[in-house]
């Protein structure tokens, strides 16, 4: 065999074995979208600056002080982005980019896996009474399950702060401010 | 002095009962501990699974009980910390029991800094019980890429030889309102194989099911200790054994290599018990 043969032929050994070492994680790209990020990061750094002013949670709190913490915290959020419209996060460009990749994630056999997880805890099913509001805005109401975002999904958006998080409502994509329970946006019909 | 025998007799004849009921070794230096999961519903089948959790700690004395995930259905009010987890698990918080419990799809993530959930105001956190023994609390609900890398990185660190994992969303169940849930399996498994953990506990499907090793893994359901879905767990090839014909909740002991289970029900009935070996591959890890 010529040198050259050979060569190839450890690369690609070498290539293969580390693709099948290579975890799911290491192997899908997150994206950064600049823009996209600034909005979060204004929304986010709004918020921190609104809990400052709020008597501090601690790590170990009484059902109490949770309470009153979340409840100070929503009404300064609300009150503080009161003329907040749709879209002022996810702009024109990232809601086009976030509805290609999770209709690419739910999509054919592959993507029933997703689409089940997707579905399951949806707070707003097709054809039941609507747990959650869809509104920017809208407080998130307690007793409304939370929608599990399928990891693979997750992998291929860009990351969050861990103050806010993407969750499904209805066929919506939503951000969800975890602090103050809020829908700080969302993408409609991201699924279809 | 009549009444005081008969008192006497009552109570060893209580203690005996229990005693019967328990399968476990109970050896008094090993490391024993409760697993509850789907628990918030503040209705009356959490009362009894909690009264039922606190009369086999008389006999069975644990330090700390993990919680599997919807800690609090519905509304997430002071007044239902209080009638959803408070009262019930009364008897076991005025006794020192520590809790651990993990988010499911029905909490509010503000549960984190909750101070009887001993989670450190983390969506995921490690904790160790002794030395030897290493529990990692995951988010299932959001794995997203921040907590994948937490988690690997605090499973290469650990050189514990016992590495338990617990978090809601089981990977493999034969729940069939839920069942395996397949995209987190893809995530987390590989994981697990990786580092050597050796059991993993969930919630969500609301049954008792253990599963054969899978890749040498030990893997558990414990879902039903308030809410209940009968004739749910339909079995799969997977399925070792399964409970869904009442509420039920879980003891277990580490003795060593070994780790000896028991899921009990609302009556107190033993429903599945047995034992496992750590393999020979987590074996080799130096113990922390």
């Amino acid at each position: 065999m010529p040198q050259n043969a050979v060569i190839a032929s450890i690369l690609f050994t070498l290539a293969l074995t580390d693709c099948t070492n290579r975890r799911f994680a290491d192997r899908v790209v997150t994206p950064e979208w600049t823009d996209f990020s600034e909005n979060v990061k204004n929304y986010t750094s709004l918020v921190d600056k609104l809990e400052k002013s709020l008597p501090p949670l601690p790590d170990k709190a009484e059902a109490e002080q949770i309470a009153a913490h979340k409840k100070a915290l929503t009404d300064a959020v609300r009150e503080a982005r009161k003329n907040a419209q749709l879209g002022e996060i996810f702009n024109p460009t990232t809601r086009e980019r976030i509805i290609a990749i999770t209709r690419t994630e739910v999509r054919g056999p592959e993507g029933k896996a997703a689409k089940k997880t997707i579905a399951e805890d949806n707070p707003n099913k097709p054809g039941q009474a609507a747990q959650a509001p869809l509104a920017v805005n809208a407080v998130y109401p307690d007793g409304a399950p939370l929608s599990t975002v399928p990891p693979t999904l997750l992998l291929r958006l860009p990351k969050l702060p861990e103050t806010v998080e993407y969750r499904f409502v209805g066929k919506a994509l939503v951000l969800r401010d975890v602090r103050a329970n809020i829908v700080v946006d969302y993408v409609p019909n991201a699924l279809s | 002095m009549r009444r005081t025998t008969f008192i006497v007799i009552f109570l060893s004849l209580v203690f005996v009962a229990f005693a019967q009921q328990l399968k476990l070794p109970n050896k008094p230096d090993s490391l024993h501990f409760a697993i509850i999961g789907d628990t918030g519903t503040g209705g009356r089948a959490e009362y009894e699974i909690a009264a039922k959790v606190a009369e086999f700690r008389k006999v069975f004395p644990f330090d700390f009980v993990v919680m599997m995930g919807d800690n609090m259905y519905g509304g997430q009010k002071p007044k239902d910390y209080e009638h959803k987890f408070e009262k019930p698990y009364k008897a076991l918080l005025d006794a020192g029991v520590k809790f651990y419990a993990v988010l499911g799809n029905h909490d509010d993530t503000n549960q984190k800094s909750y101070k009887l959930f001993n989670m450190g105001g983390e969506r995921y956190f490690t904790f160790k019980p002794r030395e030897g023994v290493r529990f990692f609390a995951l988010d299932s609900n959001y794995m997203d890429k921040r907590q994948l890398e937490w988690f690997e990185n605090e499973l290469a660190q650990s050189g514990s030889a016992w590495k338990i994992v617990f978090f809601h969303h089981p990977i493999y169940s034969s729940g069939g309102r839920h069942g395996s849930d397949l995209q987190l399996r893809s995530v987390l498994e590989p994981l697990f194989v990786k580092y050597g953990v050796n059991v993993v506990l969930s919630g969500h499907d609301h049954f008792y099911e253990r599963i054969k090793p899978q890749k040498g893994i030990l893997y558990f359901v414990v879902g039903g200790s308030a809410k209940l879905r009968e004739g749910n767990a339909r079995g799969a090839e997977f399925t070792a054994e399964s409970f869904d014909t009442d509420n039920s909740f879980a003891l277990m002991e580490i003795d060593q290599d070994t780790l000896h289970f028991q899921a009990i029900s609302r009556t107190g009935q033993a429903v599945d018990s047995g034992s496992y070996q750590r393999t020979v591959a987590a074996k080799k890890q130096k113990s922390e």
